[in-house]
């Protein structure tokens, strides 16, 4: 079965990584600005192979799994994703459940690539260019990713509202004190699902809500860290009691006046005994 | 006294009006501060591998970090790294409770209000991390409580010892290296709140001249001290 949804397919895509790969979550990637690029398996049931530009990338990729990130370079790359049981039961690449798709790629952004169901149940990819954005000292990027086979959400956090309506495939986040947040999905003014989170401190938490919802519906977490700023400053004192630049010291001020009149004292008695001579 | 007393005492108070000022200003320590920081241009943060299963490859599908992201199964979730308890600074008396310190609504650090304590900045590195600056601030001095507990941080010198107990019972030893007064005027935060670079302690609070009408004092006084 081969679903494509060309306006859904926004994103990346793998390419045969080289034995050099670059482990980090970091926004800035390698030194030549490389995209960072992930994939998160999300449908439940099937394991997958995931090819890119015609090779094999992952095998056997299983649901709930991320792979990566890795560092590609800017460029446009095909992806196709097909049935693992039916490639190995055939010995070859069998049929796409997902793509081809030619997805552009731009350099220094940071790409997750999310196999999914519709809201029809169909199989599909979509690509999220993740924000990573510097945050505010002491605050954090908690982001839903709705890509489940539900009706439309709306997230709260300890009880608030954090987004009002979300719906597949589709994301949102919102920047927040850094703490752990009781996250809950409400649906038809209910909340049908809801979990403890930690957001921390210059890091982007994406949550991705998937599968079928209520039978198969799991969620997953991915964070991007090194987001952080430095505070803005260090107010430690008001009373100005600490004296850092001493200054000259009285005494040697009344040595420099006697010096001053002594000189001035032995100088006129100089002068006046040239005068004599 | 003879014309030679005279002059002999023209030319000695002559001397002493160029000798008393350089003089004091030779004894002088350097204006600013003492020591230096680390290097810390050095290799760059080890990148944390998320946890990998090598899925089972065919020919020619080479590995690439794969790890289960579902929340229950998030692995290393939140393990609590042990958090500073006590500062001690033994050459200025100086032994005080460590509180967590976070931001204030303004984007600066919060100090903790008891000017007896000292704050350790929770969204940095802490004390004993493998990498990058952990920062304790305190008031040097508060208008309603006096001197701070910092107060006396500008007399510690080069090679003073510093310790910082740990909620874990452990207690780790810094030498200082340097201690300086940076112009609060585009003081470059990020060198000192970072979680890269070698580690380090980095105790910071006020100092320098005080101008009453153009927020208090003009500087901050930054001490650093490295693994003992």
């Amino acid at each position: 079965m081969r679903s494509l949804r060309s306006t859904a397919l926004i994103g990346a895509a793998l390419m045969l990584a080289p034995a050099a790969v670059l482990l980090s979550s970091s926004p800035a990637g390698a030194a030549t600005a490389d995209a960072q690029v992930s994939v998160f398996h999300g449908i439940p049931g099937v394991e997958v192979n995931v090819y890119v530009n015609d090779k094999i990338t992952l095998t056997d990729f299983k649901p709930g799994a991320m792979a990566g990130p890795l560092s590609l370079p800017a460029g446009t790359y095909k992806v196709e994703v097909t049935s693992y049981a039916a490639d190995k039961a055939a010995g070859k690449k069998t049929a796409d459940v997902i793509g081809p798709a030619n997805i552009p790629v731009m350099a220094s952004h940071n790409y997750t690539i999310a196999a999914h169901l519709t809201t029809d149940g169909k199989p599909t990819a979509t690509v999220f260019d993740n924000d990573i954005s510097m945050l505010p000292a002491g605050k954090g990027r908690v982001t839903v990713a709705h890509i489940a086979d539900a009706p439309t959400v709306a997230i709260t956090a300890n009880g608030a509202t954090l987004i009002k309506s979300l719906s597949n495939p589709n994301s949102a986040s919102a920047v927040v004190p850094a703490a752990t947040y009781k996250v809950g999905v409400v649906a038809g003014g209910k909340t049908v699902y809801s979990t403890s989170l930690p957001v921390a401190a210059g890091v982007n938490t994406i949550v991705f809500a998937y599968g079928t919802y209520p039978a198969t519906f799991a969620v997953a977490v991915q964070k991007i860290t090194g987001l952080g700023s430095a505070p803005m400053g260090v107010p430690a004192g008001e009373a100005g009691l600490a004296n850092d630049a001493p200054s000259f010291p009285g005494y040697a001020v009344v040595a420099m006046v006697l010096a001053v009149l002594g000189a001035l004292v032995a100088g006129r008695r100089v002068l006046a005994g040239s005068r004599q001579a | 006294m003879s014309r030679r007393g005279w002059l002999g005492l023209l030319a000695g108070c002559l001397a002493a009006l160029v000798l008393i000022p350089t003089g004091w200003a030779l004894t002088r320590p350097d204006a600013t501060g003492i020591g230096q920081l680390p290097v810390l241009a050095g290799p760059a943060a080890p990148t944390v591998a998320p946890p990998a299963s090598v899925p089972d490859s065919g020919p020619g599908a080479p590995a690439i970090p794969i790890y289960q992201a579902d929340l229950v199964a998030q692995p290393g979730t939140e393990t609590r790294t042990p958090t500073p308890t006590t500062l001690t600074i033994a050459s200025i008396a100086v032994s005080v409770p460590v509180e967590a310190a976070g931001v204030a609504p303004d984007g600066t650090v919060a100090i903790p209000h008891n000017a007896y304590h000292v704050g350790w900045y929770e969204f940095g590195p802490a004390p004993g991390d493998a990498t990058g600056s952990a920062v304790i601030v305190g008031h040097r001095d508060s208008r309603t409580q006096g001197r701070g507990a910092l107060y006396n941080l500008g007399a510690v010198n080069l090679g003073d010892q510093i310790q910082v107990r740990l909620s874990d019972g452990t207690t780790l030893t810094y030498r200082i290296v340097e201690r300086r007064l940076y112009l609060k005027q585009g003081l470059p935060w990020a060198t000192f709140f970072t979680n890269q670079g070698p580690p380090r302690l980095t105790i910071i609070t006020c100092g320098g001249a005080y101008d009453p009408h153009h927020g208090g004092y003009q500087d901050n006084l930054i001490v650093t001290a490295t693994p003992d």
